[in-house]
C-alpha cells in the first residue's frame, strides 16, 4: 500500500535509541519530518 | 546527515530503520551523538516501514522522507534512491512551503538564548512518555516548574547530554543547581517534598 499526500499519517509507537518510546499522535502541533533509512552506519 | 537545526523551526526530525535499539545506540555514539530520536522498527519488522509502503523485500526500508504537518497530514513524500543522502536544502525548501510562518519567526535562532535558571527546571520533549509522568507528578505537588524543551533548544539539548555524560536523558531536572536525572520520584520528592 503506498501513501499519498494528503492522506494521514499512520499513527506508530516505536522505541528510540534514547531509550523512550515515541508515539507518533504525541507530534500533534508539530511539523514531523520523518527519514527511513535502510540501516544504520549508513548515511541518515 | 538531516539538520538538528529544523528544530529552531518546531519541527521534529525521526530517524527511523529496522535496526535493532542497541545497533541505533551504537551508531549515535559513534557519530558523537545524534538529538533526534532514531526509531527502531525491528519487531514486528519494518511494521511502520510497511505501513509507510517504504519496507523493501530485502526487509530493510527506502531512503525515503515524509513531511507530516501539525495536524498529522503528510505534505510531502521523497522515496529517492537508496545511496543519496537526503539533501537538507531541498527539505528547508519544502518546510519552507508547508510552514511560512515559523521562517519569518526570529526563534529559529533559539541557540543563543540562556538556559532559565534557579526553581525547578525540566528539561523535557513533547514525545516522551516520562516527561508526560513528570508533569503529571508536579502538578499534582502543586510544584511550580519551568519547561524546556530539548528538541527546539541547541543550548539545552547540549546541557543535558553533558549533565547525562553524553546521553540525552529525558525528564532531566535543574533544581536550583540539582541535577536528577530522569524522572526519579524518589530523588525529586527529596529535594521538593522535604
Amino acid at each position: 500500500m503506498k501513501l499519498k499526500v494528503g492522506q494521514h499519517a499512520p499513527d506508530f509507537t516505536l522505541p528510540s535509541h534514547l531509550d523512550k518510546d515515541l508515539t507518533m499522535s504525541d507530534l500533534r502541533g508539530k511539523t514531523v519530518v520523518m527519514a527511513f533509512f535502510p540501516l544504520a552506519w549508513t548515511p541518515v | 546527515m538531516l539538520l538538528p537545526t529544523f528544530a529552531g523551526l518546531n519541527v521534529q526530525v525521526l530517524g527511523i530503520s529496522v535496526d535493532h535499539v542497541s545497533c541505533l545506540k551504537a551508531w549515535a555514539e559513534s557519530l558523537g551523538g545524534i538529538t533526534y530520536p532514531l526509531l527502531s522498527d525491528f519487531w514486528p519488522h519494518g511494521e511502520v516501514a510497511k505501513k509507510y509502503g517504504v519496507l523493501r523485500s530485502e526487509g530493510y526500508t527506502e531512503r525515503a522522507i515524509f513531511i507530516i504537518d501539525k495536524t498529522g497530514i503528510i505534505r510531502y513524500i521523497d522515496i529517492h534512491d537508496i545511496d543519496d543522502q537526503p539533501s537538507n536544502e531541498v527539505l528547508l525548501d519544502e518546510l519552507r512551503k508547508i510552514i511560512p510562518e515559523a521562517f519569518k519567526e526570529k526563534d529559529v535562532m533559539k541557540e543563543e538564548e540562556s538556559l532559565p535558571q534557579g526553581g525547578v527546571v525540566m528539561y523535557c520533549t513533547q514525545w516522551c512518555p516520562d516527561c508526560r509522568r513528570a508533569r503529571v507528578w508536579l502538578k499534582e505537588k502543586n510544584i511550580p516548574y519551568t519547561e524546556v524543551d530539548i528538541t527546539t533548544n541547541f543550548k539545552a539539548a547540549r546541557q543535558v547530554r553533558s549533565w547525562g555524560n553524553g546521553f540525552q536523558i529525558t525528564p532531566t531536572f535543574d533544581i536550583n543547581g540539582t541535577i536528577i536525572l530522569d524522572f526519579d520520584e524518589e530523588k525529586l520528592s527529596e529535594i521538593l517534598l522535604k
